[in-house]
């Protein structure tokens, strides 16, 4: 999979974000994204998901103008880590929340229970499934939206701040999780400001100057 | 023209009012004019205002619809054969309807022309406690913020797979579960962190407060206002 940004231009009222920009990502590669408060490191992640029209430029995914796609097949190519994660939770227990999406689409296979209980597993996730989601800390609501995620087998992952309201035991948990995701093929974009879990993690960066230059560093 | 936001909400609340009571056609669409005027008088961008309800407005002409073709009673309007399609009773309700919502937006309208701390010293000159004005004011100011809670959990439900078009009748009623679930909590969880962080800033620490701001109204105001009274007078009474 390919996410193309021909010669985009964005503009919030008054506020101009990008001009004119150009990207391209291989959804092999795991990327991390920097760039000072209010550079436009969500947007550029709202972008290439969909949710925001450029005023100029196009945007694909696998050459299909990504506006085109509808937001639920998107979602099961490409996992977004929503920056305020607590939006990305809907039921009251632990496994409801990883099997909703399927009973809902009547896409549930049979040992679709034991899969997520493995992957929960994976993501060295302590509390018991039928735990309610409004009691777990931070970092396990986090963990649990990653699998809520991952049981789609997106090839690509959007996370945007994943660090931000971690400490540095359930970083750390992160990163194991996020290296094996790489191991597995998964590519990523990471937005985040903690260059050292970035620099664990990504094979290349990216950095938002003033004005939307996107500049390799 | 610039008005007193007393004006506005006394105004806006003699309409409403006629609009609640008021059953016959001619009474309502003359409300509804009037809201027009003065919505037109406070410089509230009509045209944009409805485009932006385009969704509501649509809801409105569902309803409308709906009242038509299912209430029977009365005398036929429309009839195919000696099949009756729409009666008079109907397609009176149904107007009705749409007058008394399009009554509702223009007032709202009108009121979204004042800055929210005008309203609140609006509500606290005509002596309506400030803790209640406060409260009013902070949930009308939230709405906006609702909304996009709204669409940012509709959005986090499609990424999860979900085509909200596709799914069974039988499970819509769940959907609207898991839509509503996590904004009602996030809600709840933002109402809480305002109140402590007003109890914090000195809310309600002293009984009496003082205003930095104080409206007064001008012959403009008064006369807008006497005009309001008789026409709320003349309308109930006729």
């Amino acid at each position: 999979m390919q996410i193309k940004l021909d010669a985009v231009s964005f503009a919030y009222p008054g506020r101009p974000v990008f001009e004119d920009l150009n990207l391209s990502i291989d959804c092999r590669q795991v990327i991390g994204l920097t760039g000072s408060n209010g550079c436009g490191k969500t947007t550029l992640g709202k972008l290439i998901m969909g949710f925001l029209p450029p005023s100029r430029g196009s945007i694909c995914l696998d050459q299909v103008p990504v506006r085109s796609i509808p937001l639920w097949e998107i979602g099961r190519r490409i996992g977004y880590l929503f920056q305020n994660f607590t939006c990305q939770l809907f039921s009251s227990t632990v496994l409801a929340e990883l099997l909703f999406p399927f009973e809902l689409m009547n896409r549930q296979l049979p040992g679709m229970e034991e899969k997520c209980l493995a992957l929960l597993q994976s993501l060295n996730f302590k509390p018991n499934a039928n735990a309610s989601t409004f009691t777990l800390s931070m970092g396990e609501k986090q963990r649990l939206v990653l699998a809520s995620l991952l049981i789609s087998q997106p090839s690509f992952l959007i996370l945007d701040e994943p660090t931000a309201s971690l400490d540095s035991r359930s970083t750390q948990s992160l990163l194991e999780i996020l290296e094996n995701q790489k191991a597995a093929g998964v590519g990523m974009l990471v937005i985040s400001h903690d260059r050292v879990f970035l620099d664990a993690l990504c094979d290349r960066f990216l950095t938002i100057e003033t004005g939307g230059i996107l500049r390799a560093t | 023209m610039r008005l007193d936001p007393r004006v506005k909400l006394i105004t806006v609340c003699l309409l409403t009012t006629l609009a609640v009571i008021k059953t016959d056609l001619v009474n309502l669409a003359e409300i509804s004019l009037i809201c027009l005027l003065f919505a037109w008088l406070v410089k509230y961008p009509i045209i944009s205002g409805l485009l932006k309800m385009k969704r509501l407005l649509a809801t409105f002409l569902m309803i409308f619809l709906l009242q038509i073709m299912f209430n029977r009673s009365g005398v036929p309007f429309l009839s195919v054969g000696r099949v009756v399609l729409v009666t008079v009773t109907g397609l009176d309700l149904g107007i009705q309807f749409v007058l008394r919502m399009l009554i509702l937006i223009f007032c709202a309208g009108i009121l979204s022309t004042s800055h929210s701390r005008d309203l609140i010293q609006g509500l606290v000159q005509l002596k309506i406690p400030y803790v209640i004005a406060f409260m009013v004011t902070i949930a009308i100011s939230y709405i906006p913020l609702l909304n996009k809670e709204i669409h940012d959990t509709v959005t986090a439900l499609n990424l999860r797979g979900v085509n909200l078009k596709r799914i069974a009748i039988s499970k819509k009623i769940r959907t609207f579960s898991y839509l509503f679930v996590p904004v009602i909590m996030h809600t709840l969880e933002q109402a809480q962190d305002l109140s402590i962080s007003l109890e914090m800033r000195g809310f309600r620490l002293k009984r009496q407060r003082t205003s930095w701001k104080n409206l007064r109204m001008n012959a403009a105001d008064i006369l807008l206002l006497a005009l309001s009274g008789a026409i709320f007078g003349l309308m109930l009474f006729i």
